[in-house]
C-alpha cells in the first residue's frame, strides 16, 4: 500500500498513539471492521449488493470518505481489502496471483498456479478455461464465478489500451520524477511498447519568459487532477527565468495562469560569471491531489482544511503546511524559489500567492533543482554564486522558518541537486563524496569517499532492491558505485556494495526501475553522447552491477526517464543541433521514436524531461514547452 | 398515449359531469417531471397561454409552504391534474413535493392548501454528513400521479426519505395501503417515472452507501424490486428515466469507467427492459470521448427525450460537455456503442468546468404545426465561441436556451442550431406549450470549488451566494423573449422544475414558495 506523505505521518502518530495506549494497531479485513467504519452512516449490507473489484472498492471507500467517513488508513484498507475478498471481482487475465487467490477464494498456490498457466498459454476465456487448470481445485471457484471478470482493455485511438490508462491522472511533481529521482513513471500505462507508434508531437508553445544567460525554462511539472475553480484540470507548471511561472492546461495547451513573483533584491546579481546569471532557482510542487480517476492504491482524503476559503494573508507556518496537505480535490502549491532567494507558496489553482514568501537561500544562488519531501524543502547551491556552496533545507512544519545549511564546498553534482531516501535523509554528490545528511537539520550522518574522483558526477538515485534502500552514485570519471543507504562505503568510507565502468563520464541524474516481468533492477545514466544502461542483481547475496546496453548517439542527454518498459531520452543539441526526444526500449536501447527535426531549438543540457498519462514534457532554451504523447479524443 | 386517452376520457366524462362549475374544465395535466414517460417537456393540451398574451403574465397567487430545505434542496417539480372530484365539486390540484418529506395539495383556482402529507417514518440509526448537497436526504424524487381507476380516483406515488414508496389519494391525501421499501433509506432518488403499472427511478452520489443504479418496482407485485446497477457513475438526469415505447427504461450513468467487458458502463447511456423478474440491460451508448468526459468530470447527465419523427423513434441526450446525441433507440450508439446519428459540435463549456457549466438535468422536444422537429436545450454558462445560431438575442455568460430542428439530408438526420435565448443566470430544462417556451434561470450557486480551497460543494458556502430565479417565456420560433418575471421571484432553487397547465405556470423556490404565473 502506498500512502501519501501527509497520511505517512498521520499514521505514525495514530501508530505511536496506540502504541501507548496499548491499542491493537492493525486493524483486520474483517466484517466487524467493515461494519464499524460504514456502519455508522449506513446500514453497512447497503454497498455489498453487487460484486466491484479492488480499483472499484477503492473508489467507493473514497466516495465515502469524501462524505466523512471515519478511520485511519489501515482501517480504511482494511475495509478494502474485506470488501474485495467478500464481494470482489477479480480480472483473472491481469491480476497477480495473490489477488485471484483472495477474491476466489484458493489457496495462494492456487492462485499461482492460474497465474503461470496464464504465462503460458495465454490468456483466459472464461470460467471454465480457469477450472481446467492443474492444481486449481474447481469445486472452490464454482460458487465464485460471478466473481471472475475477462476482458482487459478497451479499444483507443492507438488499439486496446488498459481501461485505467485513458483515464489516468499521475503526478510528475519534481524533477527526475521525486525526491528520490529515481527518474521513473511508475504509474504509466498509456505508453507502452505496444503503443509507442502512435506518439507524436502533440503540441508546443512558447512563453514568454526572458532568458538569464543560459537559463529559461525549468524542467515541467505535472499535476494529474486538480479539481479547481475552473474545472477538472491537467495542468503542467513551469518557472520562467524571469522570475514568471506558468501553469499549462496539460491537455488543452492552454495557459491556465501565470505569475510574476514579486521578487526583491537589494543587492545587484554578481557580473563576471556566466554561471551565476541569477533568475528563478526551481519550483516543486505538492504532489497528492486527486490522484487516478480510475482507481489508484490510496485511501484519498478530502483534505485537513474546514470548509470555506483561506485565509488571505497567511504568514504562519501551520497554515503553510496545510496548504502542503492536500488531499482529494484539495488545493495544492507550487512552490517557487525566486532569484532573490524567498520561497513563494502559490495556489496551484490560480498562481496567487499563498502567504507571504519566506527567506530560504541567498540572492543570486544558482540552483539546480529544489526538491520537497515531508513538509521540507532542500535545494543545493552550485557555481558559488550567492554565496559559499551549500545544502538548504526549510522545514515547513517548523516555527521560524529558519532554512538549516550545510557547506559543501565544491558544487553540489548532477542536474538534480539532492537526493532523498525514504527516511529523509539528504544524499548530495561534492567534493568528490556522496555525503548523507540528517532531515531537515542537516547535519552529516555518513559518507562514501569516491576512490580517486576527479569531482564531477551525478546526482545519486535512491531505491529500494532486496529488501535494502540503495543508492547509485556516478562520476564524470566513468564509474557508478552502489551504496548502502545503512553504511555508506562501510566502515572505511570507500567500500561500495558494487561498482561498475560505464565507458565514458556520467553526467546529469539516472533512471531506474525494476522491471516487473523479470524483476531486473536497471539503471540508466547519460554519457556525454549517448544513454547507457546497467543492471543491478543479487549473486550469492551481494548486488553486482553490469553494463546492460549503451544507445545509440543522443547528444549531451539530459537525465533519462524510464516508463512502463521505455526509456525516455533527450538530446538537448548544442549550438548547431537542435533538440531530439527518443523513446528507446528499456531492455535493449532499441530506438522506438525520435522526434526527428520537430524541435526547433537546443535545450539546456541540464534540463529534464516529465512524463505522465501518456505525454513526455521538455522545454528549450527559447523557452518553448513541447508535449509529445499518445493523441486522444477531446 | 395510453395515459392520454385515459385522461381524455376523464375529462370528457367529467365535463359532462361538471360542466356546470363555476372554472372551465382543465383539460391539461401534469402528471409526472418532464411532462410524460418519455420526458418530451411538451405540454401538448395547453391552449390558454400563447405567444400573443405570455406577455401578460403576472403572479396569479403565491403561496408560502412550510417545507425545510434539505441543504440546497427545497420543492420539487410542482405536478398538475385536473378535474377531481372533491366534496367541494372538482379541483384542478397541485402536488408539490418537499424534501422534508411533505407532499402539499393546492387547489390552482384559490391558491390555497387542501391537505398536506408529511412521511414518518423511523430516525435513523446513522448519520449523514451535514452540509452535504448532493446527499440531502430525505425526499429528492419528483413523486408521479397515476392514471385514473374505474372510480376516477388518482394516486400519487412518492418515495419518501427513507425509500419507501407512498400512495396517497389525490383527493385527500389518505395514504393508501402500508408504505412499500422501494429504494434504501437517504439516497438520492430522482423523478418518478410510471409506465405499464410499473414505477422506475434512478440512483446516484451513492449517497448513504446507496448503489447508483435503476429501480422498478411492479405495483401489481411491490414486494419485488427489480434493479439494474451500471457498475460505476450516478445515474442522475434530472428527470429520472425516460422510457421508450417499448418499455425500454434510458437514463444516463452521470461520470465513471467504461470498461464493456466487464460490465461497467460509466460515463454513457443505458437503456434496461423489464423481463419477468429481471431488469436486464438491452444497449448502451458511450460517447467516442469518454475518457475525456471521465477525466474532466464531464458527466452524462441527462435524461433523455425521446420522441418520434416520422413514425421512427429517435432520441436526444447530453451532458456536461455541452453537446447533443441524437440517437436511435433500436441501436444505441450502433455496433461499437460509440456511434450517435448525430452529434453536435460543442455548445458552450469551452472552459471544460465541470461546475456550473455545461448542459444539465433534461431537455425538451416538440413538433410545430408544420411538422418540423425542434430540440431544445438549456446550457449553464457562456456559449461557446464557435457555435453560432442563426438567430440570437445577445451575448450569453451565464446560460442560455438553444433551440435545434432536425434535418435531413441525404438520408442522414442532423441537429441545426435555430435559436439561442437571451442570457439567463444558469437556465433550467425548459417547457413547451403551445408556441410558448417556458424557463428560467435559477440563481442558484452552483460552483463546486473554490479558487483557494479547492473542491468545497457544500451547502452552507453556497446558500448565501445563491440569487433568485427568473421565469422566462421565449418564442418557440425565435427564442425571442415575450415575458420575464424581473424580480419577483423572491428565491431561487435548485434541482426543481417547472410545469405548465391550464394558463398557469408553477415554480417552487428553496425558500418554500410556491409561485403560480397566469394571465
Amino acid at each position: 500500500m502506498r500512502i501519501t506523505r501527509a497520511c505517512s505521518s498521520l499514521l505514525l502518530a495514530a501508530a505511536a498513539a496506540a502504541a501507548l495506549s496499548g491499542q491493537q494497531p492493525a486493524p483486520e479485513p474483517s466484517k466487524a471492521n467493515f461494519e464499524r467504519h460504514c456502519g455508522t452512516c449506513h446500514e453497512p449490507e447497503r454497498g455489498t449488493s453487487s460484486r466491484r473489484t479492488r480499483d472499484q472498492w477503492l473508489q467507493t471507500v473514497n466516495q465515502m470518505v469524501a462524505r466523512g467517513a471515519q478511520g485511519t488508513d489501515d482501517d480504511l484498507m482494511a475495509v478494502v481489502e474485506y470488501l474485495t475478498r467478500e464481494h470482489g471481482r477479480v480480472n483473472v487475465n491481469l491480476a497477480s496471483a495473490a489477488d485471484i487467490a483472495l477474491v476466489l477464494g484458493l489457496t495462494p498456490a492456487e492462485g499461482a498456479a492460474i497465474v503461470e498457466h496464464r504465462r503460458q498459454h495465454g490468456t483466459f476465456d472464461d470460467a471454465a478455461a480457469v477450472e481446467r487448470v492443474t492444481g486449481v481445485d474447481a469445486r472452490k471457484l464454482a460458487s465464485r464465478r460471478d466473481a471472475m471478470v475477462f476482458g482487459s482493455r478497451v479499444a483507443s485511438s492507438t488499439g486496446l489500451v488498459p481501461v485505467a490508462a485513458l483515464t489516468a491522472a499521475n503526478n510528475w511533481p519534481g524533477v527526475s520524477g521525486g525526491p528520490q529521482r529515481e527518474g521513473w513513471a511508475k504509474p504509466e500505462l498509456m505508453m507502452s511498447r505496444n503503443t509507442v507508434g502512435a506518439v507524436q508531437l502533440l503540441y508546443s508553445r512558447k512563453l514568454d519568459n526572458r532568458n538569464r544567460g543560459t537559463q529559461a525554462l525549468t524542467p515541467p511539472l505535472v499535476l494529474g487532477n486538480l479539481i479547481s475553480y475552473r474545472g477538472f484540470k491537467e495542468m503542467l507548471f513551469l518557472g520562467g527565468s524571469a522570475d514568471i511561472v506558468y501553469s499549462i492546461d496539460a491537455e488543452l495547451n492552454r495557459i491556465l495562469w501565470s505569475t510574476p513573483l514579486p521578487v526583491a533584491v537589494s543587492t545587484p546579481a554578481p557580473q563576471g560569471n556566466p554561471a551565476c546569471a541569477g533568475g528563478l532557482m526551481g519550483i516543486v510542487m505538492t504532489g497528492s491531489a486527486a490522484g487516478g480517476l480510475g482507481g489508484g492504491v490510496t485511501i484519498r482524503r478530502p483534505g485537513a482544511l474546514p470548509a470555506g476559503v483561506l485565509p488571505a494573508a497567511a504568514t504562519a507556518t501551520s497554515q503553510l503546511v496545510v496548504g502542503l496537505a492536500s488531499g482529494f480535490g484539495r488545493n495544492g502549491l507550487v512552490l517557487a524559489v525566486g532569484s532573490d532567494g524567498r520561497l513563494y507558496p502559490l495556489y496551484q489553482s490560480n498562481g496567487a500567492l499563498f502567504g507571504k514568501p519566506i527567506p530560504f537561500l541567498p540572492p543570486h544562488s544558482s540552483v539546480r533543482s529544489v526538491n520537497l519531501y515531508d513538509y521540507a524543502l532542500h535545494a543545493a547551491t552550485v557555481d558559488g554564486c550567492g554565496g559559499p556552496n551549500a545544502v538548504y533545507a526549510l522545514d515547513l512544519a517548523a516555527d521560524g522558518n529558519a532554512a538549516a545549511k550545510f557547506e559543501t564546498g565544491d558544487s553540489a553534482q548532477g542536474s538534480a541537486g539532492t537526493a532523498i531516501g525514504n527516511d529523509g535523509t539528504v544524499y548530495v554528490h561534492a567534493g568528490g563524496k556522496v555525503i548523507a545528511l540528517t532531515p531537515k537539520n542537516l547535519k552529516e550522518r555518513d559518507h562514501f569517499a569516491i576512490p580517486g574522483a576527479s569531482g564531477a558526477g551525478v546526482t545519486p538515485v535512491v531505491f529500494r532492491h532486496g529488501g535494502k534502500e540503495l543508492i547509485v552514485a556516478g562520476t564524470g570519471d566513468g564509474d557508478l558505485f552502489v551504496l548502502d543507504s545503512g553504511s555508506l562505503g562501510g566502515t572505511d568510507h570507500r567500500t561500495p556494495l558494487a561498482r561498475v565502468r560505464a565507458g565514458g563520464p556520467l553526467r546529469s541524474a539516472f533512471a531506474s526501475w525494476e522491471d516487473p516481468d523479470t524483476g531486473t533492477r536497471w539503471i540508466y545514466a547519460s554519457l556525454p553522447n549517448a544513454i547507457a544502461a546497467f543492471t543491478l542483481e543479487q549473486r550469492d547475496g551481494r548486488p553486482v552491477l553490469s553494463p546492460g546496453w549503451v544507445s545509440s548517439e543522443v547528444v549531451a542527454p539530459a537525465a533519462p526517464v524510464v516508463a512502463n518498459g521505455l526509456v525516455f531520452g533527450l538530446s538537448t543539441g548544442n549550438a548547431s543541433r537542435r533538440a531530439t526526444l527518443y523513446i528507446l526500449d528499456a531492455a535493449t536501447g532499441k530506438p522506438l521514436f525520435t522526434s526527428g527535426d520537430a524541435v526547433t531549438s537546443a535545450a539546456n543540457p541540464e534540463t529534464g524531461l516529465a512524463v505522465a498519462n501518456g505525454r513526455v514534457y521538455f522545454s528549450t532554451i527559447d523557452n518553448t514547452v513541447y508535449s509529445f504523447g499518445i493523441p486522444t479524443e477531446h | 398515449m395510453r395515459e392520454r386517452l385515459l385522461t381524455a376520457a376523464l375529462v370528457l366524462s367529467c365535463g359532462l359531469t361538471f360542466k356546470a362549475g363555476a372554472q372551465a374544465p382543465a383539460k391539461a395535466n401534469w402528471l409526472t417531471d418532464g411532462a410524460d414517460v418519455q420526458r418530451s417537456g411538451w405540454q401538448r393540451n395547453e391552449t390558454t397561454l400563447t405567444p400573443d398574451n405570455v406577455r401578460n403574465l403576472k403572479i396569479v397567487w403565491k403561496l408560502q409552504l412550510d417545507n425545510v430545505p434539505r441543504e440546497m434542496h427545497a420543492l420539487l417539480t410542482p405536478l398538475i391534474v385536473g378535474e377531481i372530484a372533491t366534496a367541494s365539486g372538482p379541483k384542478e390540484i397541485a402536488i408539490v413535493a418537499g424534501s422534508s418529506d411533505n407532499i402539499y395539495a393546492i387547489d390552482v383556482a384559490a391558491g390555497q392548501i387542501l391537505w398536506k402529507k408529511h412521511f414518518e417514518y423511523p430516525p435513523a440509526r446513522t448519520s449523514r454528513r451535514p452540509g452535504d448537497t448532493l446527499c440531502p436526504g430525505g425526499q429528492t424524487a419528483t413523486p408521479v400521479i397515476g392514471p385514473p381507476d374505474t372510480a376516477g380516483r388518482r394516486t400519487i406515488y412518492a418515495l419518501d426519505g427513507s425509500g419507501a414508496l407512498r400512495q396517497l389519494n389525490v383527493v385527500d391525501g389518505r395514504e393508501i395501503g402500508r408504505p412499500v421499501p422501494f429504494t434504501w433509506r437517504d439516497g438520492k432518488s430522482y423523478a418518478l417515472n410510471l409506465f405499464n403499472n410499473v414505477l422506475y427511478t434512478t440512483t446516484a452520489q451513492g449517497c448513504a452507501g446507496n448503489p447508483n443504479q435503476v429501480w422498478a418496482m411492479d405495483l401489481n407485485n411491490v414486494e419485488l424490486v427489480k434493479t439494474f446497477n451500471p457498475g460505476s457513475g450516478g445515474l442522475w438526469g434530472r428527470t429520472g428515466a425516460a422510457i421508450s415505447s417499448d418499455g425500454t427504461v434510458y437514463a444516463p450513468t452521470g461520470d465513471g469507467t467504461y470498461d464493456p467487458e466487464n460490465q461497467v458502463y460509466g460515463n454513457g447511456l443505458i437503456g434496461v427492459r423489464l423481463e419477468g423478474d429481471k431488469l436486464p440491460l438491452k444497449d448502451y451508448f458511450v460517447p467516442s470521448n469518454w475518457a475525456w468526459l471521465r477525466k474532466r468530470d464531464l458527466d452524462m447527465n441527462v435524461t433523455p427525450a425521446i420522441f418520434t419523427y416520422k413514425g421512427r423513434e429517435l432520441m436526444v441526450t447530453s451532458s456536461k460537455e455541452c453537446r447533443i446525441w441524437l440517437l436511435d433507440p433500436k441501436s444505441l450508439g450502433g455496433a461499437d456503442h460509440q456511434t450517435p446519428l448525430y452529434r453536435t459540435p460543442l455548445l458552450c463549456n469551452e472552459e471544460v468546468d465541470f461546475a456550473a457549466a455545461g448542459i444539465w438535468g433534461s431537455m425538451a422536444t416538440w413538433e410545430d404545426a408544420r411538422g418540423r422537429r425542434w430540440i431544445l436545450t438549456p446550457i449553464w454558462g457562456p456559449s461557446h465561441s464557435e457555435f453560432k445560431a442563426p438567430v440570437s438575442h445577445g451575448p450569453v455568460t451565464h446560460g442560455a436556451i438553444v433551440a435545434l430542428t432536425l434535418e435531413e439530408k441525404n438520408g442522414a438526420l442532423a441537429l441545426a442550431p435555430a435559436w439561442i435565448s437571451r442570457d439567463m443566470d444558469l437556465a433550467e430544462p425548459p417547457v413547451v406549450a403551445n408556441g410558448v417556451i417556458y424557463t428560467y434561470g435559477n440563481g442558484e450557486d452552483a460552483t463546486q470549488a473554490t479558487a483557494e480551497g479547492g473542491l468545497n460543494s457544500s451547502a452552507p458556502r453556497r446558500i448565501p451566494l445563491s440569487k433568485k430565479a427568473v421565469l422566462y417565456a421565449l418564442d418557440a420560433q425565435t427564442g425571442r423573449e415575450l415575458y420575464s418575471s424581473g424580480s419577483q421571484i423572491a428565491s431561487w432553487n435548485h434541482f426543481s422544475g417547472l410545469s405548465v397547465a391550464n394558463g398557469r405556470v408553477y415554480i417552487g423556490t428553496f425558500d418554500g414558495m410556491l409561485y403560480c404565473f397566469g394571465l
